[in-house]
């Protein structure tokens, strides 16, 4: 008998069906993993079992332990003992573990909050989940790992049959990948359903014991553990077979294109950024490995003028003495950031997709002080065509595209400014696989027309894979440097984590 | 694939037609119960000379809201400026015209200073124009003191005139035929490129018919009484000036991004600093410019002069469907907000409604229409 049933589930949204006829079922004590493209479902999917999309808007069925249920709300799903782990967190970041914990259901003792019972109920949750967090410390004091463990002890301090993980380890620093696996695999013991989504497919491999793939909000295919092969799920998940993942490098031109020159960066007392210099040069992709906190994105901070803190160093960039200020500045002079953060420092969420690609690039599409309407409509199509932008229309909002396409825009409005240099942050940060493939082949496209690229990213094999050169960089200092093809993921974690000198 | 979202321009067209039915409907409905007063020529031309402030505060505060900040001191710049002037032209015997010009900059210098308090020393622009609004009131207190009276000719002419009747025709002439032309290069130019982004025929017809109809119906009414008021052509000339560069310009771009995520127009390589002030000083300068308009309509300058207006504007921005939270909001959609809650205070004041039950109607209205607003945003999603 399943756990969780979903027969027959469509759900529909003006201009497009986001799942259409779609049974699964969940056991308990299974590791069940869900997969697909973004935009094949499997956010609608949970919504839809989490409650937040109420019964009335859907048809189908879903059953709790064979009896029919109708969740009218997210509360219903909850009382169903149904939780869900968002990706994005939803803690009160002023208020303390305990407090978040009991957020909305509060134990009180005489028409008061009962704190006391809140923090032994707390630690003792904490405990079995194995952390030793204080239930009274402020959740923004705590790192990102401890963070979700904390919304993992939310779920769990209500009944929690059903527990749904969405792209959990998004954000986690990699040790805390290894405690959550841990953990999961425990809870799993304990008997409770676990859904994992995630783009990760090593994770999956790692992790899942059954493996459920949608495309286009259709169900595909399901597959147990002994007969998972990658290469079939990954052919189910984008409807065509993987090219080789990576694509072929072209060589580069000699001339230096940027030259960081020893360069330091202190903020708060912490040098963040410490005698560090690299070059890059024209047509080169240019790779930074490197763990959480290390310096990379405060490198690209730094070059971009976004800093904060004092700088010492040179830079020079296309031959010329160059002292980052401002965007504004880094752009004219052809530099662009594509940020890992693209809701926080891409998106202009109250915007189309027409408005965020020509944002930077208005000047160009300005005559006489007014913008030429057909002129920036007919590059923004130059550029949907060119990058594959799967959007209804110039005019939809932005906000309502996949995680791939919304970087696909930002990458957009960079591109029309024409920059010599470009630095990516994490570029497939919630990508799926056929758009991080597209993005792979771009990046090489764009250096084959001489820009210089600088790719951060967490994912190794995607640093490893892609950029002609890797740079390790550990504790503000560049510590390694290879070549493609002469180095391995284990080398160069090892270095990033300080472990090899 | 033309799956491009109909439904969306139909939804924003469906607004400005529903606001356009309303002030119909308000102003077919007080005709009735004043026995025919309200739709007359001369009421018609005093309820574009009251909503001539209203609306040219709401022009400029939409890119303020739009920008994701408020500006309270609105009203008593504008009775600051108003008071000053009357001061220089009265007491100083400055020349007119040079007054008026030396009050415009000032009034712009004045607004870039709370710009420059906003974005550098990052206070809050509610407690920065909270504290002109304080502090301006003073201002005019202490100038009009005593009531400056004002004498010059061609100011009065300003909010007491009106247009001579073939200037009110060759007018409505030029406002039938500009958007008709405009649309139609328009629709012409995106077809010549072969792109399929525009509204359908049918939604863009209707909307100049509707509004051709609107103009000669007003124009007639007008023009059979006195003709169109000076005021209402300033205000004509301003909203279309501001609402072309908030579509059109990069500046009225930047303003949209900064208000929609600063932090992404900061990083897109847009400067806060010179839009947030460039913004502000141009509320003040309209301010100024009310400010000048008012005492032109009362020939002189006391000190209670524009108190409350900006309340007024706010609300005009807010029934026209601007977000407070910024990024969101057009200045036409404010305009008619202005003319809502001017009609509905004209048509109370003919029915003969006390000020103070009037203060208790145009508040719960307000709060209807946002309410009303807000509750089809959500069928919507």
């Amino acid at each position: 008998m399943a756990l969780l049933s979903i027969k027959n589930l469509t759900i529909e949204f003006p201009g497009v069906r986001a799942l259409d006829n779609v049974s699964v079922d969940f056991h308990k004590g299974e590791i069940h993993a869900l997969l697909g493209e973004n935009g094949a479902g499997k956010s609608t999917l949970i919504k839809v079992i989490a409650g937040v999309w109420p019964c009335s808007l859907y048809s189908g069925k879903m059953l709790m332990d064979d009896m029919e249920v109708k969740f009218h709300c997210v509360k219903d799903s909850s009382d169903s003992s149904i939780q869900v782990i968002y990706q994005e967190m939803s803690l009160a970041n002023n208020l303390t573990v305990a407090q978040n914990i009991f957020l909305g259901h509060e134990t009180r003792s005489h028409g008061m909050l009962d704190t006391v019972t809140m923090y032994k109920k707390s630690q003792e949750v904490l405990k079995m989940l194995g952390s030793s967090i204080r239930p009274d410390t402020v959740v923004s004091d705590l790192t990102i790992g401890e963070q979700q463990m904390v919304e993992i002890a939310k779920a769990l301090s209500r009944k929690a049959r059903l527990l749904i993980f969405d792209e959990p380890t998004a954000a986690l620093p990699e040790d805390d990948v290894e405690r959550l696996f841990t953990l999961i695999r425990s809870l799993k013991e304990k008997g409770i359903g676990i859904i994992y989504i995630s783009h990760k497919l090593n994770e999956i491999r790692e992790l899942a014991d059954k493996v459920t793939v949608l495309r286009n909000g259709c169900y595909i295919s399901q597959y147990t553990r002994d007969n998972f092969d990658m290469n079939v799920i990954v052919r189910d998940m984008i409807g065509r077979n993987l090219d080789k993942v990576f694509p072929e490098q072209k060589p580069f031109s000699d001339r230096v294109l940027l030259k960081i020159d020893n360069i330091s960066l202190v903020s708060n007392h912490k040098k963040i950024i410490n005698s560090l210099s690299l070059e890059c040069r024209k047509g080169e992709v240019l790779g930074i490995a490197g763990l959480l906190g290390s310096g990379r994105t405060a490198l690209f901070s730094l070059i971009y003028g976004v800093f904060r803190g004092e700088f010492n160093g040179k830079i020079s960039f296309d031959d010329k003495e160059y002292i980052p200020e401002n965007p504004a500045k880094a752009i004219e002079k052809g530099i662009v950031l594509v940020t890992e953060d693209r809701k926080k420092y891409g998106l202009v969420t109250t915007g189309n997709v027409k408005e965020n690609m020509i944002i930077s690039s208005l000047e160009q599409f300005t005559h006489n002080g007014v913008i030429n309407e057909p002129q920036s409509l007919r590059e923004c199509r130059r550029y949907v065509d060119r990058l594959r932008i799967k959007t209804p229309s110039l005019s939809f909002p932005v906000n309502n595209l996949s995680g791939g396409n919304q970087q696909k825009v930002i990458l957009s409005r960079f591109l029309m400014v024409k920059p010599k240099l470009i630095l990516l942050d994490d570029p497939t940060r919630g990508v799926d696989v056929g758009a991080k493939q597209e993005i792979y082949a771009l990046i090489h496209q764009l250096a084959s027309e001489g820009i210089g690229i600088i790719f951060v990213s967490s994912e190794l094999p995607e640093v490893i894979g892609v950029s002609h050169r890797i740079l390790v960089i550990q504790d503000g200092k560049i510590k390694g440097e290879f070549n493609h093809g002469t180095t391995s993921e284990e080398e160069v974690l090892g270095i990033a984590a300080g472990v090899n000198a | 694939m033309k799956t491009y979202l109909s439904e969306l321009w139909e939804a924003t067209n469906k607004r400005v037609l529903f606001m356009i039915f309303l002030l119909v409907l308000i102003l077919g409905v007080f005709d009735i119960l004043s026995g025919g007063y309200v739709l007359r020529a001369e009421n018609l031309a005093n309820l574009f000379r009251q909503v001539t402030v209203v609306a040219m505060l709401a022009v400029g505060m939409t890119l303020i809201i739009v920008l994701g900040h408020i500006d309270l001191s609105v009203g008593s710049a504008l009775g600051m400026f108003g008071a000053l002037t009357a001061s220089l032209i009265a007491h100083m015997d400055v020349n007119p015209i040079l007054a008026v010009i030396i009050i415009l900059a000032l009034g712009f210098a004045v607004g870039c200073l709370h710009g420059a308090l906003v974005h550098y020393l990052n206070i809050p622009a509610f407690v920065v124009t909270l504290g002109g609004l304080i502090a301006y009131r003073g201002v005019t207190q202490y100038v009009a003191r005593q009531s400056i009276p004002l004498r010059i000719d061609w100011i009065k002419s300003i909010a007491q005139d009106f247009t001579p009747d073939y200037f009110s025709f060759s007018l409505l002439a030029l406002v039938i035929a500009a958007p008709v032309a405009f649309t139609s290069i328009s629709r012409i130019r995106l077809k010549k490129a072969n792109l399929p982004f525009e509204k359908p025929l049918w939604i863009d017809t209707l909307n100049l018919i509707v509004f051709a109809l609107a103009s000669i119906i007003i124009v007639l009414t007008l023009t059979s009484g006195d003709g169109i008021p000076i005021q209402a052509l300033i205000l004509l000339f301003i909203a279309v000036i501001v609402g072309a560069i908030a579509k059109h310009t990069p500046f009225g771009q930047y303003v949209y991004a900064i208000g929609g995520n600063k932090q992404a127009a900061h990083y897109s390589g847009i400067s806060i600093a010179r839009n947030t002030i460039l913004v502000f000083g141009l509320m003040t300068m309209l301010s100024a410019a009310c400010g000048i308009i008012t005492i032109s309509e009362l020939s002189s300058a006391a000190p209670d002069i524009g108190d409350l207006k900006e309340l007024d504007a706010i609300a005009s921005c807010v029934i026209g469907g601007a977000s407070l939270a910024g990024g969101s909001g057009a200045v036409g959609m404010s305009v008619l907000g202005a003319f809502i809650i001017t009609t509905i205070r004209n048509g109370m004041s003919m029915i003969g409604i006390v000020a103070q039950t009037q203060k208790i109607i145009l508040g719960t209205v307000l709060v209807l229409a946002v309410a009303l607003d807000q509750w089809s945003r959500r069928k919507k999603s």
